[in-house]
């Protein structure tokens, strides 16, 4: 599904490289997890495969579905199905969620939606997240909490029904309770997409309990360094990520 | 010149000078719409009386001034403003009583390579005492026009609340990449973010000015 083919990623008028020769195959149905220190450039990676204007891929180059997408205009990434749920969303005053989503779903689907028929099937979803009906005429992301942010992310997820979800840092400023609510859906989307493949970006072991990765990369200096399931995750949690030039292959596999 | 007293919700489509009058005690509420106008209005807000104008136009220019005469008078002023020409917004605002209270808000779209002025000019005088005083500007432009805002504050008195803020420039980057991630194209991003920056009420906005989103989505 996702092909990255040695890229390396700098900052644009800038000489600043992120990404060096960095590479990742993404299958049909994955779940892959990146780990790594601050600074690595998990994080620029997320944005890179959405296309951000802040990074340049200088050498290399994206695949999606067989399409070459490196030089790809965000909103045509976005309707061949990449979703990117951003570690810290955006507040946009005056847009209300509701003309937003409806937007975005006329953009991503090409039809018309009748905002009655829009607004009793985002309320469904809603109340799997176990969010206020209020919110859905409130400004974009304005004056949300740190966990309701994060669930209007999925929201816009289930609503949109990407191919590849990327989630960066999906469980940072979430409590145990809203984590579990926000796993349950990503989960049950995953079941109701079996195709549907997931890139996820985390500092935290934690969220691996409720989302089950199949392959878990740990990057370091715009790299991806070790690769294996998520005994890595655990190792890397119990000893540290210098540990990772010490191990095994062993170990890394369960 | 035309003399209005308030007396209820009014709908205002300005062709010339106005003169505006909302007597004490009362709380009302205006929509002013104008297109390609040059015209002067005069805003007079007795005791105890709230004013709230929504002023949307398009290609236009104005000369404003607000006189808060009574004690606890108060205005909230919307200005929405779409701009292909060369045009002028100035507002002059008198708190001339104490415990009086203003709100601007102006907001423009240069669409155009012309120029697009904000003036604004509020006055707390001496003897007005525990007076409120806040306004915010911004003009999006989007294309090589001259943009100007002149957020003044004449206050002549020392227990005044006040602020006041200008921004000139385009819509932020990381707004326009969040509403294309989701799919929307750079157009429709636009005129969303251009919606929610002009428009308070659409749907009021529909029924009073429908011109004006005409004349949005054609940006």
């Amino acid at each position: 599904m996702l092909e990255i083919k040695n890229i390396d990623v700098k900052i644009k008028d800038s000489s600043q490289h992120i990404l060096n020769d960095f590479s990742l195959s993404i299958g049909k149905g994955e779940v892959h997890v990146i780990m790594g220190p601050n600074g690595t450039g998990k994080s620029t990676l997320a944005k890179v495969v959405m296309g951000h204007y802040k990074y340049e891929v200088a050498s290399g180059c994206i695949c999606f579905c067989g399409e070459d997408i490196t030089d790809m205009a965000v909103d045509k990434r976005a309707k061949l199905g990449i979703f990117l749920g951003m570690q810290d969303p955006t507040e946009i005053e005056g847009v209300t969620n509701s003309e937003f989503l409806r937007t975005a779903l006329k953009e991503v689907t090409g039809e018309k939606i009748n905002l009655y028929t829009f607004i009793q099937e985002v309320e469904k979803d809603m109340q799997d997240l176990k969010l206020s009906g209020d919110m859905l005429h409130r400004s974009l992301n304005k004056g949300f909490s740190g966990g309701e942010k994060k669930k209007n992310e999925i929201l816009q997820l289930k609503v949109l029904k990407p191919k590849l979800i990327i989630l960066d840092e999906i469980d940072s400023g979430l409590d145990v309770d809203s984590l579990k609510i926000v796993c349950q859906n990503i989960n049950s989307y995953l079941e109701e997409n079996e195709e549907a493949s997931v890139l996820m970006i985390t500092h935290y072991p934690r969220i691996l309990e409720y989302i089950h990765p199949d392959y878990v990369h740990i990057m370091q200096d715009g790299k991806i360094e070790k690769t294996g399931d998520l005994s890595l995750a655990k190792i890397v949690e119990k000893e540290g990520y210098h540990s990772i030039n010490v191990m095994d292959e062993e170990d890394i596999y369960e | 010149m035309n003399k209005i007293v308030l007396d209820k919700e009014e709908v205002i489509v300005v062709d010339e000078d106005l003169d505006v009058v909302v007597s004490s005690g009362m709380v009302r509420e205006v929509y002013l719409c104008a297109q390609n106008k040059n015209v002067s209005i005069n805003y007079q807000v007795a005791k105890d009386a709230h004013l709230v104008v929504h002023h949307y136009s398009i290609d236009s220019s104005f000369q404003i001034s607000i006189h808060l005469d009574g004690e606890n008078a108060s205005v909230q002023y919307f200005y929405s403003t779409i701009n292909e020409e060369n045009h002028d917004f100035h507002l002059e605002l008198f708190h001339n009583a104490s415990k009086t209270e203003s709100d601007v808000v102006c907001h423009g779209v240069n669409a155009k390579d012309q120029s697009l002025l904000f003036d604004i000019y509020p006055y707390v005088l001496k003897q007005s005492k525990l007076c409120v005083c806040n306004q915010e500007n911004s003009i999006i432009n989007l294309s090589e026009g001259q943009s100007v805002i002149r957020p003044n504050l004449l206050i002549d008195c020392y227990d005044v609340i006040s602020s006041h803020s200008a921004y000139i420039g385009s819509f932020r980057d990381d707004f326009v990449f969040y509403l294309m991630s989701r799919g929307l194209s750079r157009e429709a991003s636009y005129e969303i973010l251009m919606k929610s920056f002009l428009v308070r009420d659409v749907v009021k906005l529909e029924k009073v000015f429908p011109k004006f989103l005409e004349k949005l989505k054609k940006l």
